[in-house]
């Protein structure tokens, strides 16, 4: 794949592509300055292809997530940091054009039982549910809005607890949401929802507007 | 309209015109007499314009005769009338200045707000003067108070406030500036964290100083400039 600032994906050649294996052990999959998401060791792993290019995957399995939600005005920081363990599955693109893969290893069958899956079928008709759930969700959106970055990713993230999460990464900008939480922040600019009550506004000179 | 009254028309239109050539040779001969004095006249245009606007307002221009000499010795009377003129305004605006920040620190030092916002008057010995308003003074939490001000009674956490005051900083890097171990970093920097004066991003790992954090640094420096200046010295005396 390019790692030229032009390449971008569409949806519709983007492939799901058979499982891989397990992740050989605990992997810090995707990261930018605000975010990062890590695997645990076990996790099995569905890759995602754009034109025979790995570009992402599907995981099923646990995980954490760290979000610093965070940002650097002028009068002080503002905002905190939020981490997370996930139980459940992982879809992650990366439009940086330089994806590594975790590295695998072979995945029994006793340890897809021990994911609540029957066999590698099963595993990958879970992994074509998510891959299909997220572009029925959100087509219009990553055509018109995630393919015209250049760089950065995007991770969704359903877990048996506390549902599903959104993130969208991409140097010092995050797009954040979890439950009731939402948060976009921009270097020094930060707004974040809690509910429809909270809502908290900072500015670059450290202006802070607090509703609820 | 009547033919009498068309004439009476065509005779002002008539009057105004021979007036106004009446002014424009006026204006010409005196055009013509200044620059044989060697001065500049205004240009027409710039007369007719009436722009009144700073930029495109009308200067005069006039021609001076230039003695150096002359304006030396000038400029030496200017310059001792100046000498002895500046030390009198300087003692002036001293005397001014003086009277003013006496009475700003009567008035810093007589009045006191409040956690809840109230103004709350303070007697010569810093005591809360008025039963309400002592009441109000009480009503900060001994406890929360504590947990803010404790964090501050700690050189080497204020200075980690003020290595971070400057540029967010990773571990190793406070560590370097601030000369502190590497057991007893980390626990100043969790007092911080507690108090909300600190915060750590945990993907990159570095610590910032918060708003409240700001906050604090500015009370440290409030305090001790106050003492410095002698509030403290005034109510011993």
């Amino acid at each position: 794949m390019s790692s030229s600032s032009t390449w971008s994906f569409e949806y519709r050649d983007l492939v799901l592509g058979a499982l891989a294996g397990k992740v050989s052990h605990p992997t810090d999959v995707a990261r930018s300055e605000k975010a990062l998401l890590s695997l645990n060791e076990g996790t099995i792993y569905f890759p995602i292809f754009y034109h025979k290019q790995e570009v992402g995957g599907v995981f099923i399995g646990y995980g954490q997530a760290i979000i610093d939600a965070i940002a650097e005005t002028h009068r002080g920081a503002v905002g905190k940091s939020h981490n997370f363990d996930w139980n459940g599955s992982l879809l992650l693109l990366s439009q940086d054009g330089d994806w590594t893969p975790p590295s695998t290893s072979h995945v029994s069958e006793k340890e897809l039982k021990q994911l609540h899956l029957g066999s590698a079928e099963e595993a990958f008709e879970r992994a074509q549910e998510i891959f299909n759930r997220f572009f029925d969700y959100n087509r219009n959106w990553f055509t018109n809005t995630f393919i015209q970055r250049q760089k950065g990713w995007v991770a969704t993230i359903l877990d048996t607890q506390f549902g599903k999460c959104g993130i969208i990464a991409s140097e010092d900008r995050l797009v954040f949401k979890k439950g009731d939480l939402k948060v976009v922040l921009s270097g020094n600019k930060l707004v974040q929802t809690e509910g429809r009550k909270k809502v908290f506004v900072a500015g670059r000179a450290g202006k802070i507007v607090r509703f609820g | 309209m009547s033919w009498f009254g068309r004439k009476k028309d065509k005779d002002d239109k008539k009057g105004l015109r021979e007036e106004m050539d009446r002014l424009e040779e006026q204006m010409r001969e005196l055009r013509e007499r200044l620059e044989r004095e060697g001065k500049t006249a205004y240009r027409d245009e710039s007369v007719k314009s009436q722009e009144f606007s700073e930029s495109s307002r009308p200067r005069r221009a006039v021609r001076v005769d230039f003695d150096d000499e002359a304006f030396g010795e000038e400029m030496a009377e200017f310059g001792r009338h100046m000498g002895t003129a500046g030390k009198e305004l300087g003692e002036y605006i001293k005397s001014v200045v003086s009277d003013a920040m006496r009475g700003a620190n009567r008035a810093m030092r007589s009045v006191f707000i409040g956690p809840d916002g109230a103004r709350i008057k303070i007697d010569e010995n810093g005591v809360a003067v008025g039963k309400s308003a002592a009441e109000r003074a009480r009503q900060v939490p001994p406890e929360e108070a504590e947990r803010l001000l404790a964090p501050l009674a700690s050189a080497e956490r204020i200075g980690i406030l003020y290595l971070l005051a400057e540029e967010p900083r990773y571990h190793q890097d406070l560590m370097d500036m601030s000369g502190l171990k590497p057991g007893t970093l980390p626990h100043h920097l969790k007092q911080l964290e507690e108090a909300g004066f600190v915060t750590q991003e945990r993907v990159r790992g570095r610590y910032l100083i918060t708003i409240p954090g700001r906050m604090a640094l500015t009370l440290a420096e409030y305090l001790y400039n106050q003492m410095v200046s002698g509030v403290g010295k005034d109510s011993e005396e």
